[in-house]
């Protein structure tokens, strides 16, 4: 039930998913932030595991320019994100759960 | 504390709409062993969880548990789109939809409101990580019993991943239980309680 090595190994599988997720923005930065729930859930139980640790830096350097790529296009992710118009594009639609937002 | 971030955390693309389907998804919102009382649970267990590893795992399983209510949330909506009454008159969506329209109201599919009596919190790690494994053996198992009934892509696909991410999540509270007990005497694990015992060693 308990296997260390595999919890690891998982969250690299989730960094390069088996279906590839195309050009789409949106769809990279989901499966980036697979990899790092992943490896943050690993660390959590190894706290001091030094190539999990440097592996979750490596994703947060991706995702950085990954969501500053849907901040320019017009998408911020959360109230901190920095607007690329003089408008809250915060309630622009589509929402998540809404079809638009996912194709 | 939350923050929200404008996203899902894995897509859900659903071109057919389908209530008689969504009748029986909304069970992993409200139901028993869906992703409300998944969140619940190990949010609130997190307070007096003794190990500081142990916290951590439930803190961000928790959050974890509150996309998962959006995207199952995302799947009904998009399963209720565009309805004609035809669609809706005759089947077991319209006991549904006569209280609550295409709303999305957190019920079971038996059509029981979702309830706290789903959820066991006990003050006890070792009690509250194997209710945990249960939980999440249970969530998997209702995802398994979902794509048995249906063979669209576009919904066995975001069910899946749920149900990917529930086996993750028993691995994560297997090794949390195993923390546990590393930090217990091995001589016998239920010698105290320690979250409440006194001169117990804590984190």
């Amino acid at each position: 039930m308990v296997n260390n090595n595999r919890s690891y190994r998982s969250a690299r599988c989730a960094a390069s998913p088996a279906r590839p997720s195309g050009g789409n923005t949106l769809k990279k930065l989901q499966a980036i932030d697979l990899a790092l729930i992943e490896t943050a859930l690993y660390l959590d139980a190894y706290p001091d595991n030094k190539a999990a640790f440097a592996y979750h830096g490596k994703l947060l350097e991706e995702r950085e320019k990954l969501a500053a790529a849907l901040a320019k296009d017009g998408k911020p992710l959360t109230h901190h994100t920095k607007l690329s118009q003089d408008t809250w594009q915060w309630v622009k639609a589509p929402w998540p759960w809404e079809f638009e937002a996912n194709m | 504390m939350w923050i929200y971030e404008k996203k899902l955390q894995y897509p859900v693309k659903i071109k057919n709409p389908n209530p008689k389907l969504a009748q029986i998804i909304i069970s992993q919102i409200g139901g028993p062993d869906g992703e409300i009382g998944a969140s619940m649970r190990y949010l609130h267990q997190r307070y007096s969880c003794p190990y500081d590893k142990v916290t951590g795992i439930l803190t961000d399983v928790g959050t974890e548990e509150l996309a998962h209510i959006e995207m199952v949330s995302a799947i009904i909506h998009q399963l209720t789109r565009n309805l004609t009454s035809d669609e809706i008159e005759g089947t077991p969506f319209a006991t549904y939809f006569v209280d609550h329209t295409t709303g999305v109201y957190p019920v079971a599919a038996s059509g029981v409101p979702f309830d706290m009596k789903y959820v066991g919190v006990k003050g006890d790690i070792l009690t509250d990580l194997n209710e945990d494994l249960a939980a999440e053996q249970k969530a998997r198992t209702t995802y398994d019993n979902i794509l048995r009934l249906t063979d669209d892509p576009d919904v066995r696909d975001p069910i899946k991943f749920l149900r990917e991410r529930e086996i993750v999540h028993y691995q994560r509270f297997g090794e949390g239980l195993r923390i546990a007990q590393d930090n217990l005497n091995s001589k016998n694990f239920y010698a105290c309680n320690p979250s409440f015992d006194k001169n117990m060693p804590k984190r």
